[in-house]
């Protein structure tokens, strides 16, 4: 069984390498700047109080940037990565017709189901080993005690957690065959598991309920500080076990998946103008937009769907928890909080900044620009962009594709500031409209300007990957730059390079719009459009 | 043995019925066709037969062994070539080969070259960037290399083009020289026409007729001239079908010998002319599922 999940593992090599690197990169960047870092106010601070900003007993407060780039970063990205792997393994392979080919093979379906567990295992212990060897190389060239610092432990537990979560797709895309189905609920249990592990144990009311939300098991402990919990290691680790088994089991009992995917032919029959503009069969033909926004749908429900209920129930929760946060906005630096994408968490606006605008709003934008033009890739890759071009022109077809993507991120961004303003409401907290209209205007012109890079990239290349590493490389090079010239002010002048520097700095929920920042965001994104239309149309067609 | 033997095949999706109760032998060393238009059943049979899908109730049993308990072994005696043919489109043709002979456990090397050259198959270019048509040729020597005692074809011949394609059939009369069997599912008819011994119409989840590929070309058609316009009714004679009449000129399918079509018609008109020749299966296709619908 060497042979298949050495044949499932090579391919996803190129992104174990961008993972590790990416967050080794980082990393070393944080702990270079770090060096620059005025920590006179960390080294007053009380040791327990260090200790909770991740600095373990003994080290070097540089220490610290393990907390930010592996502890949080390389967690969310091991545990997105293993997402992607769980859902591609079986679900993916699926739909994508190779899977019958291997199970036309004289080899069990409990076979090839428990290697591509194996696949998924060894990917995340790569992962998991790459990320520790990172935290050690990082501190090399730099004078640095790491004390306490428990590295080994802080990547078992990111690894089990990151299993953990890509068992949660992998056994949902074995039961079902549905890869949107387990990409999309593994997902919600990553982000809605890290916000509700950060959110539920401020309120006393609602601290209990954390230990039921797998993302706690792993961030709670506080591995790189106090070491390897074992009992909540070993729910990690049982819990994708009986994840893996219940969908091995569910796999070989059931039907694999009868749907094709869509024929070329029912694509062109969708597209072609009848002569009255009523389909046949349907009803109204559906136009080239509504067919790209359509293949979106699932996507937009669950971004959609999180941004609702966090919206909705950050807001009574805030006004639940303001003496709490109050608190600890007194007792620790401001810094801590910036480097989380958070300001002032003692004031309304700056607590829905840090919970949904500081990382999760603009991921949700992001992943919906970013899939519509990694779907023009992979229309391309994978031959259908030839018969859609039959009917129409490359430059519609761009056009569609850019259309596509201001209509979700323009709508996710006016979901997530209808449901702040509805939580606000609820919560009586004191945020004007106006605000967070500007929130979001500033949130859809960040997801506009990371989405077009990314189409100019689908453009350029023709591949999904390409347009993929190109917006996710845009967004978390650029959210690091800014996280790092915040916690050092030498390099302050820097953050104008990153996109993340003109959507947050001007604090748009705390202060309204500051158009300035907004229309250079938007401008960036008109540029990187109108570079892709003719790169689009003069180059040959990759397949 | 039977090389494949289906009893009474049901399968459901949701309240829709797929297959009605499917009875199927093929025999060990022929070439057995399928025919039978888009959802007819064709690809859900032999999905069944892959156990890629379970049967509702009946049963399924390739070369004497039970399609789904015994499925590890059904499957390396198989080859199979799916409809719409998926490979990995970073792997060069060979790789993809090797990859799934090492998941097979054997392959003959000398027949993969021996292949490649009489299709024409270019295994040194990534499958990704390969034509239908030569992906497709990858798709037929995976499904012949390790010798199958049965090769399931699901649309072989999609893409290939006509100098590829008698290539291919001649392979396919080998391998049932060979002792070995080929079921062939197809829209080609001319395809099935040209190389199978028996075939198999499905319609709607039902097989409506299993026949040797000889009996159903001795079906013709002919044609009549007679000396004025002639009563539908003196023409319903045994062993026609599909009469059609236009002034004194009489066209019809007829199965049996012409002797006694020509001695009843020309006892009511003068026969001034006639022709007759074998009907291809397209026409006898055709005419099946005239009569059912």
């Amino acid at each position: 069984m060497t042979t298949l999940w050495l044949r499932d593992l090579r391919p996803r090599i190129v992104g174990i390498v961008a993972v590790v690197t990416s967050i080794f990169v980082f990393t070393l960047i944080a702990m270079w700047m770090s060096q620059s870092m005025d920590k006179s106010i960390y080294e007053a601070l009380p040791e327990a109080m260090l200790t909770m900003t991740g600095v373990p007993s003994g080290a070097s407060i540089e220490v610290m940037a393990y907390s930010q780039m592996i502890a949080f970063l390389g967690a969310l990205t091991a545990a997105g990565y293993a997402v992607a792997v769980g859902t591609g393994v079986v679900a993916g392979q699926e739909r994508a017709r190779l899977l019958q080919v291997t199970l036309a093979q004289p080899l069990s379906r409990s076979r090839v189901a428990a290697t591509k567990a194996v696949t998924l295992v060894v990917v995340v212990a790569i992962i998991s080993a790459g990320l520790w060897a990172t935290s050690l190389l990082a501190a090399a060239p730099f004078d640095i005690r790491l004390g306490d610092s428990h590295l080994v432990a802080l990547a078992v537990a990111l690894g089990a957690n990151a299993l953990f979560c890509g068992a949660v797709a992998f056994a949902i895309g074995a039961a079902t065959g549905n890869p949107s189905l387990a990409g999309n609920v593994a997902s919600i249990v990553v982000v809605v598991g890290w916000l509700l592990a950060g959110l539920l144990p401020s309120w006393s009311k609602t601290a209990d309920f954390v230990d039921y939300i797998p993302w706690s098991w792993y961030s709670k402990p506080q591995v790189l500080v106090n070491g390897l919990d074992g009992g909540r290691l070993a729910l990690l680790l049982g819990g994708s076990a009986v994840l893996i088994a219940v969908g091995i089991a569910c796999f070989v009992r059931r039907d694999l998946t009868t749907i094709a995917p869509r024929s070329l032919a029912d694509r062109l029959a969708a597209l072609m103008p009848t002569r009255s503009g009523v389909s046949r069969k349907n009803g109204r033909t559906p136009s080239l937009l509504g067919l790209t926004l359509s293949r979106r749908g699932g996507l937009l429900v669950t971004v959609a769907s999180i941004m609702s209920g966090m919206g909705i129930l950050l807001g009574p929760m805030y006004e639940q928890m303001a003496p709490q946060v109050a608190s600890l906005s007194t007792t620790m630096p401001k810094e801590i909080f910036e480097m989380w994408g958070a300001g002032d968490m003692s004031t309304p606006a700056g607590f829905y900044w840090g919970e949904m605008f500081g990382l999760l709003g603009p991921a949700a934008v992001i992943a919906l620009g970013v899939a519509v033009a990694a779907g023009m890739g992979a229309d391309e890759q994978e031959r259908r962009l030839r018969s859609v071009l039959a009917v129409t022109t490359r430059a519609r077809l761009a056009a569609v594709h850019v259309g596509a993507q201001v209509a979700l991120v323009v709508g996710a961004a006016a979901v997530t500031g209808l449901a702040l303003w509805c939580g606000a409401a609820l919560g009586k907290l004191d945020l004007p409209a106006g605000n967070i209209l500007g929130a979001s205007v500033h949130l859809a012109a960040l997801g506009l300007f990371v989405s077009a890079t990314a189409l100019l990239a689908a453009a350029v290349a023709g591949s999904s990957s390409a347009a993929t590493w190109t917006g996710v490389g845009v967004a978390v090079i650029g959210y690091g730059i800014d996280v790092a010239v915040k916690m050092v002010s030498k390099y302050a002048d820097w953050g104008v390079v990153s996109p993340f520097h003109w959507y947050g700095s001007s604090q748009p929920l705390a202060n309204g719009a500051d158009w300035a920042h907004v229309a250079v965001l938007v401008a960036g994104a008109v540029a990187f459009w109108a570079a892709a239309f003719p790169l689009f149309q003069r180059r040959d067609l990759t397949a | 043995m039977k090389a494949i033997e289906t009893s009474n095949l049901v399968k459901r999706f949701g309240h829709f019925t797929a297959l009605k109760g499917i009875d199927l032998e093929v025999r060990v060393g022929e070439i057995f066709g399928f025919l039978g238009p888009n959802g007819a059943g064709k690809s859900t049979t032999i999905r069944i037969l892959l156990d890629e899908i379970r049967a509702t109730s009946g049963s399924a049993a390739i070369l004497g062994l039970d399609s789904r308990r015994d499925a590890v072994a059904v499957h390396a005696q198989l080859g199979y070539l799916p409809s719409d043919l998926a490979l990995y489109p970073k792997l060069t043709g060979r790789e993809t080969l090797r990859f799934l002979a090492k998941l097979r456990g054997k392959a003959d090397w000398q027949l993969v070259d021996d292949l490649a050259n009489r299709l024409d198959a270019n295994l040194d270019k990534r499958v990704g960037e390969l034509s239908s048509g030569n992906r497709q040729k990858v798709g037929l020597i995976a499904c012949l290399m390790h010798r199958p005692e049965l090769a399931i074809m699901d649309e072989p011949n999609a893409g290939l083009d006509p100098l590829v394609q008698h290539e291919f059939h001649t392979l396919l009369k080998e391998v049932a020289a060979d002792g070995r069997t080929v079921f062939l599912s197809s829209h080609t008819l001319s395809e099935v026409q040209r190389v199978a011994d028996r075939v198999a119409i499905i319609r709607r989840g039902e097989l409506v007729a299993v026949e040797n590929v000889a009996d159903l070309r001795s079906m013709r058609q002919v044609e009549l001239v007679l000396d004025r316009t002639p009563d539908i009714a003196d023409l319903n004679v045994r062993g026609a079908h599909d009469v059609v009449v236009q002034d004194n000129r009489a066209t019809m399918n007829f199965d049996g010998d012409l002797g006694p079509l020509l001695t009843a018609v020309g006892s009511h008109y003068q026969i001034v002319d006639v022709s007759a020749h074998d009907a291809d299966l397209e026409d006898v296709f055709l005419q099946f599922y005239e009569e059912q619908r």
